[in-house]
């Protein structure tokens, strides 16, 4: 019927109009995934710190393991997938967090797929660490709230930082299978940002190589870190853990139990590590100078 | 004659007398077992080590002495113990199936120890229990050579024993992959690797409280078989006629053959070739004859053991290779020459 | 008398089939017996039952008295020495190793030779001629040198009782004329042998007594002239032969099959 001051068609042209606004993408850039699937385990958890649970479609199975992931918990709140196309295309992601180095052909197939899927490198040091919450916060559209877990981050560094000089205690981590961190690893830095020396950076390997227990001893290290898998895994690989030459050791010495899930992904929890080794130098420094 | 293809050629009268020939293999052994305790990846000379063996913290400093006592001497110990395990078994082996190319591998005891092995230590039944290592390796050992006997049946000959072993290693290799796929063992591989090619890599003095009160005794029970194997040149008939009691001696064979190679794969893997090289070896220069042979393989095979484990050290001091690779580096060209060798005469 | 090896009403069944059915044997010190009878009598499993390597579903086999079963196997096995038919042996030992062999039953777990010991080698040595061949390995030897060195180390064994399943077989007709001899000899000086052998003229020639088998049952037993009849080499046999002496000694020569068809050919006689 026809109101005055306009036809129906251009009634229907203003509706079109309108439609078509609302549809524009909010100001600043598309709207936020809704639907966003995890594949690694360190994504996963950044993720769950980033945005809101609704908006998780699932994560990868490996959050769920309480020895590997900090967030064990709450990760079992949300559907798992193990890294198949197969089981994630059905879940109509509108966003897929891969690691750089896992599950390629999967990763591939996504993307070819017409997924958006992003990569994000394993993190190997603090600076990383920051990176990749700065990127994830980015994609899933929370970059303010990811500025200020960079910040509150930086703020907790900052309270650890006074060891100006002193005494460096020489640390080395042993895990199973003989595996030890040296260089270019987030367990370096952690470690030497807690004012300890790397035993395994010193010898000049980098990476998580193995290192014969003959020269762990040799070295004499003021403290030995552990990731506590020799008690709840059992294989012929955690047996060297259990060698009586390594609990002389670590008598003599100190010894400290780091829990893998702090440091194998870095996180804002990863500080927790440096403020355990921390307390740690403290008390070897304290006993010391006590005779 | 199964027996004589493959050594037939040598002469009788042997090139050294028996008794040099056995003072000549201790004399490498111990040689080798010294050489074991100076070999390793820590910067320790000669001296400091046998100071800290000797004195303990007296003089050497601490760590020296750890390095000496807990990591180096029981491996030493144990490479003496297992190669002896192999040596000896695979001797009685041959002898008593009469035929050279028999060792324990070959009917199942290490494949079934090593499945023992890994039930243990993965279901989660071990946890706590140190002895269920040993245990699992022994039942897995026995179990093993239970079903290849059942499997040849009693008047089976050495065809029909080599066939029920290949089955029973191959189908207990299976479980054993199938076992560590499914386990939470997230070194599963690396134990594969492990159980496969077997390493004394780490072994410390609880490794050698387990084994030597079970592999010692089944050296013992197969040394004493020397008679049993000597009238079994002569057929089993033959050696019924000579007073001996072909029973017992099977029994006496699979009760060893158990408990020493069962024990030592147990904690070290299953390491080929041992049983089935050094006995071929040695058989030249004891004349042929099975007892002689019992006590110089044995004396070989921990040489052999020893030298290899002091290879993979000096090779690959930190992520060391694994003892079958350097077992079968050895073994593999020795048969390569003796097919060679033969096959001139098969014809 | 009462021999040194007695059996009776011995009964053997092997895989459903009647091998041996009520045989008495018995056998003397100082007697060379022999065990003839065509192919598949069951002549070998007889001397497997008194050897004692297989147990028989019916009678008992007593050796010097005793029954065999009472016997520990060292015991028999200084009673009774066993020279079976396949000469196998096994690893190139030396002949001097594989004559020693025979002194097993007597050395203890991990003793070194005795002086008895040395002596019966030595004699066995001798007896066999076998001095030159000492170190050599046993593999190296033609046929009929190892059945002497196979020989050798039953009589080290210094038994009473020598069992032996065709020793003869691959021996040259010297050698096989002097293998009989020195097992007459033994005979001579005490021992009791027992021998399973084919050759009729050597069976008449140096044996005391023949046993014949035929079927598994015993068809006659005797002296030579009175068990070699053309009665018993017919319905045993098939055969006419010539039975007559030269050179002073029996001899037994077949001379034709009885069951020939015309053109010579033995008509088919199931002896399985």
């Amino acid at each position: 019927m026809p109101v005055s001051g306009f036809g129906t068609i251009q009634a229907a042209a203003l509706c079109l109009l309108a439609l078509l606004a609302a549809s524009l993408p909010a100001a600043g850039g598309e709207r936020k995934p809704q639907r966003i699937v995890s594949l690694n385990l360190c994504t996963d958890q950044l993720l769950m710190m980033l945005v809101e649970p609704e908006r998780i479609a699932a994560l990868s199975f490996l959050s769920r393991d309480e020895h590997a992931s900090v967030l064990a918990e709450k990760a079992r709140g949300f559907r798992q997938v193990h890294g198949n196309a197969e089981e994630i295309l059905p879940l109509k992601p509108d966003l897929v967090i891969a690691g750089l180095y896992a599950a390629q052909p999967t990763v591939h197939l996504l993307k070819r797929l017409g997924l958006r899927v992003i990569q994000v490198p394993p993190e190997e040091s603090i600076a990383q660490i920051r990176d990749n919450l700065l990127a994830i916060a980015k994609a899933v559209g929370e970059e303010e709230r990811g500025r200020a877990m960079v910040a509150a981050f930086d703020e907790r560094l900052k309270r650890l930082r006074p060891h100006g000089g002193g005494w460096r205690p020489l640390a080395a981590t042993y895990y199973a299978a003989n595996y030890s961190s040296g260089s270019a690893t987030l367990v370096n830095e952690l470690i030497e940002a807690a004012g300890l020396r790397n035993l395994t950076a010193e010898l000049r390997r980098s990476s998580t190589r193995r290192l014969a227990l003959e020269r762990l001893i040799e070295a004499r290290p003021d403290l030995v870190i552990f990731s506590g898998t020799e008690e709840t895994t059992p294989a012929v690989a955690t047996e060297v853990l259990r060698h009586p030459a390594l609990k002389a050791l670590a008598a003599n010495a100190s010894r400290i139990t780091i829990p893998d899930k702090l440091w194998n992904c870095g996180t804002p929890f990863s500080i927790e590590a440096i403020e355990r080794l921390a307390r740690k130098r403290d008390e070897l420094a304290e006993g010391r100078r006590a005779p | 004659m199964s027996g004589l293809a493959l050594s037939a050629e040598r002469p009788a009268r042997a090139l050294i007398g028996y008794k040099l020939l056995i003072a000549a293999l201790a004399g490498l052994v111990s040689l080798a077992f010294c050489a074991s305790l100076f070999a390793g990846p820590a910067d320790v000379g000669i001296g400091a080590v046998l100071r800290a063996l000797v004195t303990g913290s007296g003089r050497e400093a601490e760590t020296t002495v750890l390095i000496a006592r807990e990591i180096r001497l029981p491996r030493a110990i144990l490479a003496l113990l297992i190669g002896a395990a192999l040596g000896l078994s695979g001797a009685a082996l041959q002898g008593y199936l009469r035929n050279p190319l028999a060792e324990p591998g070959l009917i199942g005891v290490s494949s079934g120890a090593a499945l023992g092995a890994v039930l243990a230590i993965n279901t989660g039944v071990a946890s706590g229990f140190v002895l269920a290592l040993p245990l699992g390796g022994l039942a897995g050992a026995f179990a093993a050579v239970l079903i290849v006997q059942a499997l040849a049946g009693l008047r089976g000959g050495p065809l029909t024993l080599i066939l029920a072993g290949v089955a029973v290693t191959t189908f207990a290799g299976a479980l054993m992959a199938l076992a560590l796929n499914l386990s939470p063992n997230p070194f599963a591989a690396l134990e594969m690797v492990f159980w496969l090619l077997g390493s004394l890599a780490d072994r410390s003095f609880v490794h050698v409280w387990l084994a030597a009160p079970v592999i010692v005794p089944g050296l013992a029970l197969l040394l004493i078989l020397g008679r049993d194997l000597d009238a079994l040149t002569l057929g089993e008939e033959g050696a019924a006629n000579l007073g001996v009691n072909l029973n017992h001696t099977r029994l006496l064979l699979i009760a060893g053959v158990a408990l020493s190679v069962g024990a030592a794969t147990a904690v070290a893997g299953a390491i080929s070739f041992v049983g089935l090289v050094v006995p071929h070896l040695l058989r030249p220069l004891v004349a042929q004859r099975p007892s002689r042979l019992l006590l110089s393989s044995m004396l070989g095979g921990a040489g052999l053991v020893l030298a290899a484990d002091i290879c993979v050290r000096v090779l690959t001091p930190d992520s060391e290779l694994k003892l079958g690779v350097l077992t079968a580096l050895f073994g593999a060209p020795l048969f390569f020459y003796l097919v060679i060798k033969t096959r001139g005469k098969l014809i | 008398m009462a021999g040194l090896i007695e059996a009776s009403g011995i009964g053997v069944a092997l895989g459903g089939q009647r091998i041996l059915e009520d045989v008495d044997f018995s056998a003397s010190a100082g007697e060379l017996v022999g065990l003839i009878g065509p192919n598949g009598a069951g002549k070998t499993t007889l001397l497997r039952v008194l050897t004692g390597l297989i147990e028989p579903d019916a009678g008992t086999v007593r050796i010097e008295g005793a029954p065999i079963g009472e016997l520990t196997r060292r015991a028999l096995a200084q009673r009774l020495a066993y020279l079976p038919q396949d000469h196998g042996v096994h690893w190139a030992i030396a002949v001097e190793d594989l004559v020693t062999l025979g002194r097993l039953p007597y050395r203890k777990f991990a003793t070194p030779m005795g002086a008895a010991d040395r002596e019966a080698t030595a004699d066995a040595f001798r007896a066999m001629d076998l001095c030159g061949f000492k170190a050599r390995p046993v593999t190296e030897l033609s046929g009929g040198e190892r059945a002497r060195v196979l020989i050798a180390r039953a009589l080290a064994q210094d038994t009473a009782i020598l069992l032996a399943d065709e020793p003869a077989a691959g021996l040259d007709a010297a050698h096989q004329l002097e293998l009989f001899a020195l097992l007459r000899r033994l005979a001579d000086d005490g021992r009791c042998v027992v021998l399973v052998l084919h050759d009729l003229s050597t069976a008449s020639r140096f044996c005391d007594r023949l046993v014949v088998l035929d079927h598994g049952k015993v068809h006659a037993a005797g002296k030579a002239d009175k068990v070699l009849t053309s009665k018993v080499l017919r319905s045993v046999y098939g055969i006419s032969a010539y039975r007559g002496r030269a050179g002073g000694v029996p001899i037994v020569v077949p001379l034709k099959s009885l069951d020939a068809k015309p053109d010579g050919r033995p008509r088919g006689r199931n002896r399985s």
